[in-house]
């Protein structure tokens, strides 16, 4: 923690190293954040772009207030994928989305992929704030603190939120499922 | 549930690719700040003007502002300031007037009456000269 708080003090002083070091270390993060949210590769690489370029340029007013660096890249990234769904009004292909492989078993490699794609539909149709709850909780490890802090709201609404979330889930994907086979 | 959560971990596997990371890090880098460095927000300083604005404004709309009481009138009290000036000269006038009056008139008396009686001091202190050279006189014939 205090080796982070020496690089944000570098980057603060527009050292370049040391902000991409904190780049290396975030990005993943904030890449899977958006992608899981918008399902798009493409659209994804150009937003996690644009979350790093906001914070470069604005790191000297960053103030850690207790919270990790992490959340204030968070909250930049939830408010750039609002904003591109508030002015793109775009919706893609899940199918299309490309990712590390899990196994190196072909069989189990596409079941995977099935069941991922499966989820990462459903993630998609749940509510803004629900989808950034999920993430952040469930793919993140975050703490209700640090996604209160991204959200702007308190812990409390979190949990409610959270439980929420994991419930609409479940009913999307079991309701996709369903559908699925029907088609079949 | 859990299977459900189990399966979100997963997700934690994706990365973005290594070549757009590093190309993205070396353009993000190239860029320059904003503006420069911003400047540090002085609270004093914002103070200071807000003050002095606050006293700008609320002295145009005491400037401009019409006047509470509704008997009072601008041009009236104009006219009557107007006319206390002409009253003060008036005032000057007739003094000066009296004034001018007293004195030609006491010159006039002045001029009319006998001018050896002007100053009554002059016999008498010449009357006093002499009795006091005669008691002088005495004196000298009684030491002689």
């Amino acid at each position: 923690m205090k080796e982070e708080e020496e690089l944000i003090k570098k980057a603060k002083k527009r050292d370049r190293e040391a902000f991409g070091i904190l780049y290396d270390q975030y990005s993943p993060a904030i890449y899977r954040f958006i992608l899981l949210k918008t399902g798009n590769k493409a659209s994804t690489e150009d937003m996690t772009h644009q979350v790093f370029l906001s914070a470069w340029q604005s790191i000297e007013n960053y103030q850690s207030r207790g919270f990790p660096f992490s959340s204030w890249l968070y909250r930049i990234a939830h408010n750039t994928v609002i904003d591109y769904y508030r002015t793109e009004k775009k919706h893609f292909n899940l199918e299309t989305i490309e990712e590390a492989a899990v196994s190196s078993n072909l069989e189990e490699k596409i079941d995977q992929e099935l069941e991922l794609n499966l989820i990462k539909s459903a993630i998609k149709e749940l509510s803004t704030e629900q989808q950034t709850v999920l993430i952040m909780k469930f793919v993140e490890d975050l703490t209700n603190k640090e996604i209160a802090a991204v959200l702007g709201k308190n812990e409390g609404a979190i949990k409610v939120a959270q439980h929420r979330s994991l419930k609409n889930i479940k009913k999307i994907i079991n309701g996709n499922l369903n559908r699925k086979i029907k088609e079949v | 549930m859990e299977t459900l959560i189990e399966k979100l971990k997963k997700f934690r596997e994706i990365q973005p690719d290594a070549e757009y990371s590093q190309r993205s890090k070396l353009v993000i880098l190239a860029t320059p700040a904003l503006s420069g460095k911003r400047p540090i927000f002085n609270w004093q300083l914002a103070f200071t003007l807000a003050g002095l604005l606050l006293v700008l404004i609320s002295g145009t709309l005491f400037r401009y502002s019409k006047p509470s009481a509704p008997n009072l009138n601008a041009q009236a009290l104009k006219t009557e300031l107007q006319d206390l000036d002409i009253n003060i000269q008036l005032a000057k006038i007739e003094y000066y007037q009296k004034v001018d009056e007293t004195v030609s008139l006491a010159l006039k008396e002045i001029s009319e009456n006998h001018t050896g009686n002007l100053n009554l001091a002059i016999p008498a202190e010449s009357e006093n000269n002499k009795s006091k050279e005669e008691i002088k006189d005495l004196l000298d014939q009684l030491l002689l």
